[in-house]
């Protein structure tokens, strides 16, 4: 029994990887509700159950199922049953393949035990998510995958930073620090408050949620923010001392979400960050409650999505580029126009200097006998025996 | 002589006989000359596993030759981190070889081609097994020679113009080491490798002297490591066919380089020594300007094999700066990234290849939609940009991570900026050809488009990309397990650091 537990807790993130392959004989309807079996499966297995990876990553990984992990499993469960029912991902194998990619990397982080492995697994669920954006109909949407692959870039960069400085000062275990510093903590709040679309840096979201089918918005909660969230209630806070820095951002990001669009997606996100920040000032509350909290902020905000109480899409029309957006593109203007414009007219000036000479068709002359492989292997070999000779004279006698 | 004397000799006659030999071939005695490849690739890489378990098993390899009068010998020796770099370019000249005969299918002067490939190898093991300085230089000057006629085999007037820069370059870098090495010897009367760096027991006066020894050498190696401002030849040189840009790029030239680089930071002059002469700060901050550096360039690039071009330059100083960042956590992140720079690089390369020889595309702007068209090809090549980039659980994630730990365990900060600033311009540059592959629309025709049956490609084109990606993997995934280059770098760091 405790074999096929383990293969079904080993299955959940793994059969919608394999399922990602091209085989025959299954067609692209039944893969994704495949993939969801084994997952469905594991919350009937009992708490305290955990397979170890030792050769894996940083000195070994492992997945398991505990009470709170068992609840953020059934929430994905049952999301992601909704998705496949609504989305229709088997239009396309394309569609398909970064749906079961998603569908892994969400899984596998819920289930991974220490904190390299849910760095892997949701950046795997981010950037497929990014892709199914990517390939979805309407430029909005597109838009919003590129913004949001950017975020997630950097988010993924300010994690590393900080799962470096855990395993510094701590244990990679689940990314807690016995004395944490400040720039850790901050690391990890702005690494899961970007992935988490979390006040000011949810636009990209509401794109995504925008136009047809309106399903995008769940898939926006259930994926980026559900994830984002769970690594908030995982690695912080790290210990039972409260840390006002991290916690005024998150504050922040919760004033400014609520201020800007009350009843919309952002907002109930700004929720969310808004118990987190909470919970950072009075960590026992947030030790004692903070996974239910989060887990029923979760839960609510779906609910309150799909009965259409959320607003999921930008109120204006489509706006132009960001100015984020044009200060890169004036950057890469000036890279690959302006820059070898000025070099090519200093190494201009620099050859002036050097006068053309006949000496500088020696190198030519010379060469072209080299070039004849012939003459190049011979003297190659010539080399060869010149040594040996030189090794075997020069011995001591 | 003994097996143990034998064997790193046989080591190279592996490669060195069937090049010689494939030298007289005929263009037409196509099935000989891949039998002879084929069979010298196999037996290499049978030779050094034999060579790897009898060290791990605590034989000793060595081969010693006279070579010039003063006792200076030619010292092969097999120790675990020549072993690292042998069974790279082993395993890596096997699958470039493979790579190699099916891109150069029906092309000109195959028998020169494969025999200067072979030549190449031989130097570059011979170089990796390298039992002191003088060795070392020997080699490293045969793997110019070797590689040149292949940087301008298409004998065209650009690839022409790039030898010559190459040459230049290279035989310029190779006079400085020589010159360094002269100097060296005449202060310290040896030039065997130690495990304390030989000239670490030098007199208190010879400290400016070693100063600018170091420099020199650093400036020698750095030609052929891409440091900037020495890498100007390594962008021309992508002139060359793919199999000699993947050659050069990930299993030999720039590694031999950085390899050296190693070695005499941990080995000439012992990381202590060298440390406290300072040297070691300077080298850092080189290191990190060029990785900088090359991924700024490498962003501006439309060619793509000049954007991995720069991308080389950039993440072969992950290892120089391993090496520099005093502590073994950052040795082991730069050793390692020896070997996933390599595998990762390698598949690029071959997936550029793969695009150049099928649809004639050689330029970022022309990879719209070829996902579609070529999937096994781009699904490797996502796959190594993804590591290059250091996602999680890919090879390149596991050198920065150890990388960015040596740097805080060193109190070196500033060093996981370099790596965070090179991580996010390295998604900048390799992120868009990704998504213009998979996510935009094809053009209605490619620009040279050949048809290979129901395959995408030529198979002997598309299996190594994916077994190299398959590795690139491998290698993240399976860090922790027994004898994977990262638990093989961390045997050899215990000993460099054991006091």
């Amino acid at each position: 029994m405790t074999g096929l537990a383990e293969m079904l807790l080993l299955a959940a993130p793994g059969l919608p990887l394999l399922l990602t392959l091209p085989g025959p004989g299954l067609g692209l309807r039944w893969r994704l509700p495949l993939a969801l079996l084994p997952a469905a499966a594991v919350l009937f297995l009992p708490a305290g159950l955990q397979v170890a990876l030792p050769w894996m990553l940083l000195g070994g990984s492992g997945l398991g199922l505990d009470a709170a992990t068992r609840g953020w499993l059934a929430a994905a469960v049952l999301f992601w049953a909704l998705l496949i029912r609504a989305m229709k991902f088997h239009r396309s194998r394309r569609a398909t393949t970064l749906a079961l990619l998603a569908l892994a990397g969400q899984l596998g982080a819920i289930l991974s035990v220490e904190a390299a492995g849910f760095l892997c697994f949701s950046s795997l669920m981010g950037y497929a998510f990014c892709g199914l954006l990517a390939g979805a109909p309407g430029g909005r949407r597109r838009h919003a995958a590129r913004t949001g692959l950017a975020l997630l870039v950097f988010a993924d960069v300010l994690l590393f930073e900080a799962l470096l400085l855990s395993s510094l000062e701590g244990t990679l275990a689940t990314a807690r620090t016995a004395a944490p510093s400040n720039l850790y903590l901050v690391l990890a709040v702005l690494g899961f408050g970007l992935r988490a679309a979390f006040w000011p840096f949810h636009r990209w979201l509401l794109e995504a949620g925008g136009g047809r089918p309106s399903t995008w918005p769940l898939l926006g909660w259930a994926l980026p923010v559900t994830t984002g969230v769970l690594g908030l209630v995982r690695w912080l806070p790290p210990t039972e001392s409260s840390a006002p820095l991290p916690a005024l951002l998150l504050l922040l990001s919760a004033a400014g979400a609520l201020a800007g669009a009350r009843r919309s997606l952002p907002a109930a996100a700004g929720l969310l960050a808004l118990g987190a920040g909470l919970g950072l000032l009075y960590p026992a509350w947030w030790l004692a409650w903070g996974q239910g909290f989060a887990l029923a902020g979760i839960a609510a905000g779906a609910a309150w999505l799909l009965a259409g109480g959320l607003r999921a899409a930008p109120a204006e029309g489509r706006r132009g580029p960001s100015p984020a957006e044009a200060a890169a593109a004036r950057f890469m203007r000036f890279g690959e126009t302006t820059l070898p414009r000025w070099r090519n007219r200093v190494l201009a000036r620099l050859a002036a200097l050097v006068p053309r000479a006949g000496w500088r068709r020696l190198p030519e002359r010379l060469e072209a006998p080299l070039r004849r492989w012939t003459l190049s292997a011979t003297l190659f070999v010539a080399l060869a025996v010149l040594l040996a000779l030189l090794a075997r004279f020069s011995g001591p006698d | 002589m003994s097996r143990e004397t034998a064997l790193p000799l046989l080591i190279l006659g592996s490669s060195l006989l069937p090049g010689l030999l494939i030298f007289f071939l005929a263009e037409k005695r196509v099935v000989l000359r891949t039998l002879l490849n084929m069979t010298g690739a196999l037996v290499k890489l049978v030779l050094v596993g034999v060579m790897l378990a009898g060290v791990l098993a605590g034989g000793q390899y060595e081969t010693r030759l006279p070579l010039l009068p003063g006792g200076l010998e030619l010292v092969l020796r097999a120790d675990p981190l020549s072993l690292l770099f042998v069974t790279l370019s082993t395993g890596l000249w096997l699958v470039t070889t493979l790579y190699a005969i099916g891109y150069l299918e029906n092309s000109p002067h195959r028998s020169r081609f494969f025999g200067f490939f072979s030549l190449c190898v031989t130097a570059t093991v011979g170089l990796a097994m390298s039992g002191n300085l003088i060795t070392f230089v020997l080699f490293y000057e045969l793997l110019t020679l070797a590689t040149y006629p292949l940087v301008v085999h298409r004998g065209t007037e650009v690839a022409r113009l790039a030898g010559r820069k190459y040459l230049a370059y290279t035989l310029a870098g190779g006079a400085a080491l020589l010159l360094a090495t002269v100097w060296l010897y005449a202060l310290a009367g040896t030039l065997e490798f130690t495990e304390q760096g030989f000239a670490a027991g030098l007199p208190e006066r010879h400290r400016p002297a070693l100063v600018a020894i170091f420099a020199l050498m650093i400036a020698g190696l750095g030609v052929k490591a891409a440091l900037v401002p020495f890498h100007g030849w390594l962008p021309q040189a992508m002139v060359a066919p793919a199999p000699v840009s993947a050659l050069l790029h990930a299993v030999a030239v720039v590694k031999a380089g950085a390899f050296g680089i190693v070695r005499v930071v941990y080995d000439v002059f012992g990381i202590d020594f060298a440390t406290s002469l300072g040297v070691t700060l300077p080298l850092a901050l080189l290191a990190s300007a060029t990785i900088l550096y090359g991924s700024l360039r490498a962003l501006f690039q439309d060619d793509l094999k000049r954007r991995l071009a720069f991308s080389t330059v950039s993440q072969v100083s992950y290892i120089a700066l391993g090496a520099a960042v005093v502590g073994p956590a950052a040795t082991v992140g730069g050793l390692v990234h020896l070997v996933h720079q390599g595998v990762q690089k390698i598949t690029l390369f071959f997936c550029a290849g793969n695009l150049a020889e099928t649809l004639g595309i050689h330029r970022v702007s022309e990879m719209n939609g070829v996902g579609r068209r070529m999937p096994w090809t781009m699904a490797a090549f996502t796959l190594a940009a993804f590591g290059m980039i250091g996602a999680p659980p890919l090879a390149g994630f596991i050198s920065k991570w150890y990388l960015g730990l040596g740097a805080l365990e060193a109190e070196q900060g500033w060093v996981m900026l370099v790596l965070a600033g090179s991580s996010l311009l390295n998604a900048a540059y390799f992120l868009p050809i990704v998504h213009a592959a998979w996510f935009r629309p094809p053009p209605a025709r490619w620009p040279d488009e050949r048809r290979f049956g129901r395959l995408e490609t030529a198979w002997a084109l598309l299996l190594p990309p994916l077994v190299t990606a398959l590795l690139t993997l491998l290698l993240g995934l399976l860090a922790a397990a027994p004898f994977s280059p990262l638990e093989w770098t961390w045997f050899i760091v215990e000993r460099e650091y054991a006091r």
